[in-house]
């Protein structure tokens, strides 16, 4: 069920409804309503899927039972074991054809993998390890609504038993907080807004570019650029929304999740960029891949290394294709090459200016590992990243589409030579406007967490900045909220995955 | 205001609206799928919903079927039915019809007839050269929504979505179009859904001299129609249409839309040609396309794009009872463009 659909709009009363009735019998039955309902929610996909997370939750219990039970000399072999066999479900839905393919030197099939399979994993794989470190008896319950817990279940954020573990064992939590309702519903409706008053306009753009190269049809650099911004600003609008909805949904339930997003095109350098970009992501990889490693202990070569590794390996676990390895080894050499950088420069406070060529620097290069993100193959990144580079073909190489830039075209505006030359036939003077309008948008306007003053498990509050514009329950904002939903709701019709669900 | 009040508030007016906006669906039924209302002549009605309806009312005596755009709801169902030699032909004939949703359908009827023991024996589809490859309306629009029978989406989700649409237009022409069917009689087409939005393209240095022809908007407007993005998936689409009435042992009948002048000058010059050639690959067919004498005189037609109904009883002549106007109609043998005239 996405939470942009009619379905949702019906589930969600019903699900608060049925959370709130129960908790008035006793937690347990509340927790279980609002697991079932998680379920359901899983289930809307494809029905008979839903056997995959009860098994994962139950299999994971039992270790987790194990684990305590154990001498404290016994506990990491099951911890491993546990890693291992979630890591090994994982690589049997999403990885298990990819793998075959490079042995059989064949393209991989696009494999049908598992709603929500590499966040239950993660969030499995977090809770194992911190068992192990702080052993706590936790009821199955709980647990089992601390993993399926719908606003998070699909694609985070990967929240940790610590975080939302004593939430669920708080009796406050269970009775409605009306602060947490009206936050919630405005966090909710922010976040929808961004999806499909941004994320959603933008989509067709990227996809005629990126489908074209994908088909073997010529794309000019100004194309590959466009779509590359676009599609960067898409998908931060497209996740960051559904991560802001998700914490919306969270509050109804008078439950905290964590912040995943805090304005990261915004920054500066690519270090900040993954503090601040898919936060809880950035958080696991660090705790349970780039520490154990040696993180940056074993001096700065291996520190390197460390990061290199680690960013792989986020690459992958964004899917089985090439283009991810490359987007994390990109990302790997990005942030190795910062580290460097830091080192050379020191302790300098940078500039206005330095800080301004940061930013046009860390955007760009994030929007070029966008591109091998969104290709659908290594080949295709390569032209694209070719084309992007200047040694892409010639205008006269290139196709002609009138379609989109019609109006500009007929008032004289431009020249049909200036549209083949720049555009060709897949980009276009309207969508350079609008990834123009949807840039400025993400420079400008404060983020839903800004507006809201929403802080959980944040780990660094300097980017937020003051625009003298925060949310308060008032009449106005009441006001806004309803026609908000009113706009969104008369724009409902055009379905749209979300683009973190495929991952 | 207070958190509670501020919650309420924006809580009941969401309510508010969706129910506000449930009761207007179900009560002006702009799309017809609450209530029998398709015979009102309402442009917004999705044929798609009302023509599975008006099969499965008579599905079991049904063994042929006529699958068309709007320009097909020209042919008398009955006439059909006798120039195949079928019992009964059901009409798949719907504005903006494609391969995309013919292909669905038969496969869904074909599974249907199965399972009640009947046999689906022929099959006429009208295609046409203009609208072939380009952006199909199928699960496009509101209107343009396949029952989910035939798409295999949710039951709920269908339903859902006509229940909570905010579609003023769609709302505002039901009304007007109830207020005025006892006033007049207007065939039920759309030229607008017809026409579809302009999304052109010309390879690039291929034509040199229309390269240096003047931006005009016709032309401009020219190569935007001309341009066909999804020739290739509707290719695709067709080829596993024949296959299947081939293994089930259907005869299969495809011919190709007359077309206006008007028309048909509309596109880039050849294109319509090179689509023909393309589907001429994977089939025979009947080229209704050509004759001079039809695509001139607007006598014939109902607009410039919809033939009257005495063409569609000729077309039907020439195809099965070798009658009507020998210059009307080719019939072109599989990837033998033009070859075989009978």
């Amino acid at each position: 069920m996405l939470f942009n659909s009619y379905e949702f709009i019906l589930f969600l009363p019903l699900a608060l409804a049925a959370h709130f009735l129960a908790a008035r019998w006793s937690i347990s039955a509340a927790v279980a309503t609002t697991t079932i309902s998680s379920l359901i929610f899983y289930a809307w996909w494809k029905p008979p899927f839903v056997v995959l997370p009860i098994a994962s939750i139950v299999l994971n219990y039992w270790l987790a039972s194990r684990i305590l039970a154990s001498p404290i000399a016994e506990r990491r072999p099951l911890v491993l074991a546990g890693v291992a066999a979630n890591v090994l479900v994982l690589a049997y839905f999403k990885y298990f054809d990819f793998i075959l393919s490079i042995f059989e030197q064949r393209s991989a099939s696009v494999p049908d993998v598992p709603l929500a399979l590499s966040f239950t994993t993660f969030v499995q794989i977090a809770f194992l390890v911190e068992l192990a470190r702080h052993p706590e008896k936790v009821a199955p319950a709980k647990y089992a609504m601390f993993v399926a817990f719908f606003p998070h279940l699909i694609a985070g954020p990967i929240v940790r038993w610590s975080e939302l573990g004593p939430q669920l064992d708080d009796r406050g939590r269970y009775r409605i907080n009306w602060d947490n309702v009206a936050l919630g519903l405005t966090i909710f409706l922010l976040g929808l807004a961004k999806k499909i008053l941004l994320a959603d306009q933008l989509s067709p753009h990227v996809s005629l570019v990126f489908d074209a190269a994908a088909a073997g049809q010529p794309i000019g650099a100004a194309a590959a650029w466009g779509a590359s911004i676009a599609y960067s600003l898409q998908l931060f609008f497209d996740f960051s929304a559904y991560s802001d909805m998700a914490v919306g949904l969270g509050l109804l339930f008078n439950l905290r999740l964590p912040v995943n997003f805090a304005a990261p095109l915004r920054s500066t350098s690519i270090i900040d960029l993954w503090r601040r970009w898919h936060i809880s992501l950035s958080r696991f990889l660090r705790d349970f891949i780039y520490v154990p490693l040696g993180g940056g202990k074993k001096g700065g070569l291996r520190q390197c290394a460390n990061l290199f590794v680690t960013m792989l390996i986020g690459g992958l676990w964004h899917g089985a294709n090439w283009t991810f390895i490359a987007w994390g080894a990109f990302h790997g050499a990005l942030l190795t090459l910062n580290h460097i950088w830091r080192l050379l420069r020191g302790p300098v406070r940078p500039t206005m200016i330095g800080r301004s060529v940061g930013w046009l620097l860390t955007f760009a290069a994030f929007a070029v590992g966008m591109t091998m993100f969104r290709a659908a193959n290594i080949e295709t990144a390569g032209s694209l990243l070719q084309a992007m580079a200047g040694f892409g073909p010639g205008a006269s190489d290139v196709n002609f589409n009138p379609a989109p830039d019609f109006w500009f075209l007929r008032q004289g505006y431009v020249s049909e030579e200036f549209v083949r030359t720049w555009f060709g036939a897949h980009w276009s003077i309207s969508a350079t406007l609008l990834t123009a309008a949807a840039l400025a948008v993400m420079l400008l306007v404060p983020d839903t967490m800004e507006l809201t003053n929403y802080r959980e498990n944040e780990p660094h509050s300097d980017w937020r900045r003051s625009y003298g514009l925060t949310w308060t329950p008032s009449a106005a904002w009441c006001a806004g909220a309803v026609v908000l939903f009113a706009v969104l709701f008369a724009r409902l019709n055009q379905f749209t995955e979300f683009l973190y669900y495929q991952f | 205001m207070i958190s509670k009040t501020y919650s309420i508030i924006v809580a009941a007016a969401c309510a508010a609206l969706l129910a506000a906006t449930a009761t207007l669906n179900v009560a002006i039924d702009p799309q017809c799928v609450f209530r029998a209302c398709a015979s009102d002549g309402r442009a917004t009605a999705n044929e798609r919903y009302h023509r599975l309806l008006a099969y499965k009312l008579r599905a079991v005596e049904t063994d042929g079927l006529l699958f068309s755009n709007s320009r097909g709801k020209a042919f008398d169902t009955n006439a059909v039915a006798l120039a195949l030699g079928a019992k009964h032909v059901a009409s798949f004939a719907v504005s903006a019809g494609a391969i995309t949703d013919h292909l669905p359908f038969l496969k869904y009827i074909l599974s249907d007839q199965a399972a009640h023991g009947g046999k689906i024996q022929k099959v006429l589809l009208l295609l046409d050269a203009d609208f072939f490859g380009t952006r199909p309306w199928t699960n496009l629009n509101l209107d343009s929504f396949l029952p989910p029978e035939v798409s295999g989406e949710s039951g709920l989700r269908f339903w859902l979505r006509y229940l909570f649409a905010v579609q003023f237009k769609g709302w505002r022409e039901s009304i007007t179009s109830t207020a005025r069917r006892d006033l007049t009689a207007t065939p039920n087409v759309r030229l607008a859904s017809l026409d579809g939005p302009p999304t052109g393209l010309v390879a690039a240095g291929g034509q040199p001299a229309q390269a240096e022809e003047a931006p005009t908007p016709e032309r401009l407007s020219r190569i935007s129609k001309s341009h066909k993005p999804f020739l290739n998936e509707q290719l695709r689409d067709l080829d596993e249409f024949v296959q299947l009435c081939r293994r089930k042992d259907i005869q299969l009948t495809i011919a190709l839309n007359p077309l206006t002048r008007v028309n048909s000058s509309t596109y880039e010059p050849g294109r319509l040609e090179d689509t023909i050639a393309s589907i001429n690959e994977i089939t025979d067919l009947w080229d209704f396309t050509a004759p001079e004498w039809l695509a001139e005189d607007l006598a014939h037609w109902l607009d410039v794009s919809h033939f009257r109904p005495e063409i569609a009883q000729v077309m039907l002549d020439r195809m099965f009872a070798n009658a009507g106007p020998s210059d009307f109609g080719r019939f072109r043998r599989k990837a033998e463009s033009g070859s075989l005239e009978r």
